[in-house]
């Protein structure tokens, strides 16, 4: 087996085998997280391809401190970021004023009713802005003030947007079964 | 919450299913990549890598240069310039309509109403417009004429004007729940207006935030202590407050991740590292029945499988996160390996079984294997005499021929099967039986 350390290493060097080793370790979960920020699977593939081309070409700016897993991450959410301001100036904003009524009681969801696959189908119906608050906020668990500035937007925009796409989550989960 | 363990708020739900979600990659992409990484590699300037490639490119650079520089040089009657003059004409155009129109829509002759608002705000009610006007900007523009009439009427009686706001009309009565909470973040509230004979309210939520609604849901994501106040806007221009408390800990972060990728089990023990935040207690379920308190773990799993590992970081106000990575050990991956030496125990054959807790010693020859469905070893001598072999994974090279220790030294090995996912293996090595002093 080959450790992390080696891995990195050799990508440091330019290795041809140590960067395919790394895609081959590494490329299954980051491209868990792209699915997650994309609109569709080929520009998830865009975003891991991009991600994973600033890794290599950046790897010397890992600084070794942390987690190396998460310094991937944080790349490749970075770029969905990027991905995701591009994208606005082609698609117009959505808004889905319709589900916000208002919730009263706070019960929670049943957990285990509900497959991963179902999760991100109804994760994906959410308007691409809304998707990526909740992925930043809910899943990387960022906090406003820092999904503010990484997205350029005010922060009690972040935060009633994220409680929006929380009541339509909720509201779709409800109904999903 | 505590009451409702079974239920889970929608961020944990999330995180757990699709937080460490891994999905498949086409198997094409990694050409794709891979020429894209050398061409950029290539583009990128490294000294320790300057070849004529690096130099033919400068020089192509400079030509293009040079040939864009002396193009520029000539008499510039762009046409992107006029296009852009152009359109800054029309803008202005717009601008000058939309002027127009504002001018006729409210042209009632009631030109003085934002001045006459003005000073009743300054009369006595101080800030008070500013509510207003949050309020009022929020709602719609309807609103707005109907104070400014309402002005319009206190105007004609100015004299009475105090006596009517402060005897005439009836105070607001604030009142809203819950009016103490507490939680861990992110706490959502729900907060119900109980009050009566008002106009319009404002909630001030004391992180930055505000409301206009009646019975607001507020997200408090930060820890800190907030006090909440609800204003009441009553009949001409009467005003109550309301305050609360909320008090908001701090969400602990539960990551986790094993140190080697993908640690061989039984066999190997499995290390953890730990990257949760803001937690004081740590509760790790292996998967297998197992559970620990440490901070970082280490483990050793019993039997080969396939493990999910849990981690819930428990802060010291008894807020909760966790993190799951689904068959985070021994998952999918088909591996078979052999070490290169072992000591034979003296007593006598063994028979070759061995279990991984048994064989600290390395008493035993046997391989290290994950998803393997049928197997067959061979060992030779040097001489290729046949020492050893076995259909079955459990049982390996007790070092023992014919009943006789057998010579110290190297032997050879080779083995064949296949694994789980259908894909056949053969593999072969040396191994050097070191005797036992």
């Amino acid at each position: 087996m080959i450790s992390d350390r080696q891995i990195l290493e050799g990508c440091l060097k330019h290795d041809k085998l140590s960067q395919k080793l790394l895609f081959e370790k590494y490329s299954g979960m980051l491209m868990g997280i792209c699915i997650r920020y994309a609109t569709d699977i080929p520009e998830a593939e865009d975003i891991l391809q991009e991600s994973l081309l600033k890794v290599y070409i950046n790897i010397k700016g890992y600084s070794g401190e942390g987690s190396f897993t998460g310094w991937m991450r944080r790349i490749v959410i970075n770029t969905a970021i990027t991905y995701y301001h591009r994208n606005l100036k082609h698609k117009h904003h959505v808004k889905i004023e319709e589900v916000f009524t208002g919730e009263a009681g706070e019960t929670g969801i049943p957990d285990s009713r509900y497959t991963a696959d179902e999760l991100q189908k109804v994760l994906d119906l959410l308007p691409p802005g809304y998707k990526v608050i909740f992925n930043l906020y809910a899943i990387e668990g960022y906090k406003h003030k820092e999904i503010a500035e990484m997205l350029g937007i005010d922060i009690n925009t972040s935060k009633s947007q994220y409680s929006r796409a929380r009541s339509f989550l909720r509201k779709k989960l409800e109904n999903y079964k | 919450m505590k009451s409702e363990r079974e239920y889970k708020n929608i961020e944990e739900l999330y995180r757990a299913s699709l937080g460490e979600r891994e999905y498949p990659v086409p198997d094409n992409f990694w050409p794709g990549l891979a020429g894209k990484l050398r061409f950029r590699e290539f583009l990128r300037f490294r000294p320790g890598s300057f070849n004529i490639y690096y130099l033919a490119g400068l020089v192509a650079a400079a030509l293009t240069v040079s040939v864009l520089v002396l193009k520029d040089q000539g008499p510039s009657v762009d046409s992107p310039d006029i296009i852009i003059s152009t359109d800054s004409i029309t803008g202005i155009n717009e601008n000058i309509m939309i002027k127009e129109e504002s001018f006729e829509t409210p042209g009632t002759g009631e030109n003085e109403t934002p001045e006459a608002e003005k000073e009743t705000g300054e009369t006595g009610m101080q800030g008070m417009e500013n509510y207003k006007e949050v309020a009022e900007a929020v709602k719609a523009g309807t609103k707005r004429n109907e104070t400014s009439t309402a002005n319009k009427i206190d105007r004609l009686s100015v004299e009475n004007k105090f006596v009517t706001e402060t005897v005439s009309q009836p105070l607001p009565v604030a009142g809203f729940t819950p009016r103490i909470s507490q939680g861990c973040a992110p706490l959502s509230i729900y907060f119900e207006n109980l009050s009566h004979n008002y106009d319009s309210c404002v909630w001030e939520f004391d992180d930055g935030g505000l409301s206009t609604d009646e019975n607001p849901v507020w997200i408090y994501d930060e820890e800190g202590n907030y006090e909440v106040r609800l204003i009441l806007f009553g009949k001409g221009g009467t005003r109550t407050t309301k305050s609360g408390m909320v008090t908001v800990y701090p969400r602990p972060v539960a990551r986790f991740e094993i140190r080697e990728g993908n640690p061989a089990i039984p066999e190997e023990q499995v290390h953890f590292y730990n990257f949760s935040q803001n937690a004081t207690e740590w509760e790790w379920d292996f998967g297998d029945g197992d559970t620990s308190h440490d901070f970082e773990p280490s483990h050793f799993y019993e039997k080969p499988g396939s493990y999910s590992v849990t981690l819930k970081a428990i802060s010291e106000y008894g807020c909760i996160d966790s993190m799951v990575l689904t068959n985070a050990v021994g998952n999918n991956t088909c591996y078979i390996k052999f070490p290169n030496a072992f000591v034979p125990n003296k007593g006598g054959p063994t028979g070759g079984y061995y279990s991984p807790r048994s064989d600290q010693q390395e008493e035993v020859f046997h391989p290290v294997y994950s998803g393997v469905t049928s197997y067959n070893l061979k060992i030779y001598s040097r001489m290729g005499i046949l020492v050893f072999e076995s259909d079955e994974l459990q049982i390996g090279w007790d070092g023992y021929y014919k009943g006789q220790m057998a010579e110290p030294g190297v032997y050879i090995w080779k083995v064949r099967g296949t694994f789980k996912n259908g894909e056949p293996f053969v593999k072969g090595g040396d191994v050097t039986l070191v005797p036992k002093w």
